[in-house]
């Protein structure tokens, strides 16, 4: 049963759909397997679904929101403590 | 395709209003107690709660002068009653007589003129009262779609915004230019990051290059603060519900407009003069934004809120419409559309936009929305520099 979302092929995370315990499957997708989730994460928010570098850009919605700032593993829960703008910085 | 129709009145300068309010309009926050007696004890009159006036720089003033007068003279407002103190600095004589310009009856009144708060709410109550009478044998005929000025507005958004409010606003956005409405995207300090999009929406190079230079501008004026944008934009119900990154907010938020091209970019407050979708300069701030979508002649504006945002305007029927269904569930006096059914999966992005288009021309011919049926009326005006 699918219980996230993927904006766009070029997405690195899906943002889910319902609420999920560590451990628990996250599918966006019915006729593939999916990632497991290594957080709890609440509806809304962002599970990845590719191993994300530090530095490197976050897709969703075929397009970046932002820099990871340590390394995501695949189900990691991705929000404000690895996620981080680039815009919305005072300084920098 | 067929051009729908809707009962609107045809106002004696062309434009078509679809409420008859009477607006109470205080020159500064001083003459708002006497307005309140106005608005509160005439059925039909409505509160312009405006607070400044005095001790704002002369750009402040004007252009606040500018935007009460386009609310004295919006098509839902059938009369104008000024209420000023005396010795502020926005004259409300002058304020009277640019509403005055318009097809609708003013009348200015002034406190220290008149003796005082109730003496002045007396006289107000009873000129309303006439200009409410007088609306009485104004009756409703056939207007086409194109007739409207539609605002999109998102406020208290969360991840549901991107994914089902905002573009089920976009599938209604598409429908209304289809009809040549004039809608307006606004919130730049909500579009860093979704430049991209945006030219590629732009009607031309030359309409993107402002479009960029309007968010450029904005970054700038919101760094020169010295402070990052985190908490602001997103703000901390906005992380709660899953958004982490202005980015993230302005790809979500930038599909209320759908797929029409971008055909002309508006300062705050000023009316589009276009047909098709147009850009407003307006903050992020929600009853601002709001404030300056109506002095540019919004009809109607169409709001959607993840979280739950229950704000309205006093002379414009705001529509709720949430992407998230367990907000609708508990907040369901507030929300006019559950776009949360897109997804649950029972309904279309489509179809849900079909259902705010048909909502909205209920609500073009009278239907109160749930922001009006609680007297919602929230008013908060653009203002750049110091209070002195």
């Amino acid at each position: 049963m699918r219980n996230a979302l993927k904006l766009h092929p070029a997405d690195t995370v899906v943002t889910m759909i319902a609420d999920v315990s560590a451990g628990e499957q996250v599918i966006w997708d019915e006729g593939l397997s999916g990632v497991e989730a290594l957080d709890a994460v609440s509806f809304g928010h962002k599970v990845a679904v590719v191993a994300i570098e530090a530095g490197s850009r976050v897709m969703k919605y075929g397009a970046s929101i932002g820099m990871a700032t340590e390394p995501i593993a695949v189900g990691r829960h991705v929000h404000v403590h690895n996620l981080k703008s680039v815009r919305g910085a005072a300084k920098g | 395709m067929t051009q729908d129709t809707f009962m609107g009145y045809v106002r004696p300068d062309g434009r078509v209003g679809i409420r008859n309010h009477v607006a109470i309009i205080p020159s500064c926050g001083c003459a708002l107690r006497a307005a309140q007696m106005i608005a509160a004890a005439v059925d039909g009159a409505v509160l312009i709660d405006y607070h400044e006036g005095c001790g704002i720089t002369d750009a402040d003033m004007e252009l606040a002068k500018g935007w009460l007068t386009a609310f004295g003279r919006h098509p839902n407002v059938i009369g104008s009653v000024v209420v000023g103190l005396g010795c502020e600095g926005l004259d409300p004589h002058d304020l009277g007589a640019r509403v005055a310009e318009g097809w609708a009856p003013s009348e200015t009144l002034v406190i220290q003129e008149q003796g005082g708060t109730r003496s002045t709410a007396d006289k107000g109550i009873a000129f309303a009262r006439q200009m409410v009478n007088a609306a009485k044998t104004m009756h409703r005929e056939p207007c086409p779609i194109a007739a409207l000025t539609i605002g999109l507005e998102c406020g208290g958004s969360d991840a549901t915004s991107g994914m089902a409010a905002n573009p089920a606003l976009g599938e209604f956005s598409d429908l209304m230019t289809a009809q040549a409405a004039k809608v307006i995207l606004a919130e730049t300090s909500e579009l860093l990051g979704a430049e991209h999009v945006l030219r590629q929406r732009s009607a031309s190079p030359e309409i993107a290059d402002r479009l960029i230079a309007t968010i450029d501008a904005c970054e700038a004026f919101l760094k020169s603060t010295g402070e990052d944008f985190m908490g602001k934009q997103p703000s901390p119900g906005n992380v709660r519900g899953g958004i982490t990154t202005v980015e993230e907010k302005a790809l979500g938020d930038v599909r209320k407009g759908g797929t029409s091209p971008i055909v002309d970019v508006l300062a705050y407050g000023d009316p589009p003069t276009l047909p098709g979708l147009s850009f407003m300069d307006t903050p992020g701030n929600d009853l601002t934004s709001v404030v300056g979508l109506v002095a540019g002649g919004s009809h109607i504006v169409t709001f959607t809120t993840g979280r739950g945002n229950p704000m309205g305007n006093p002379i414009v029927p705001v529509i709720k419409i949430t992407g998230n269904p367990q907000t609708y569930a508990k907040m369901t006096d507030d929300m006019d559309v559950n776009a949360g059914l897109a997804i649950t999966g029972e309904k279309t992005l489509a179809e849900v936009g079909r259902d705010i288009y048909d909502l909205s021309l209920r609500v073009a011919e009278g239907q109160l929305t749930k922001a009006e049926a609680l007297g919602h009326g929230e008013f908060m005006i653009l203002r750049q520099g110091p209070i002195y």
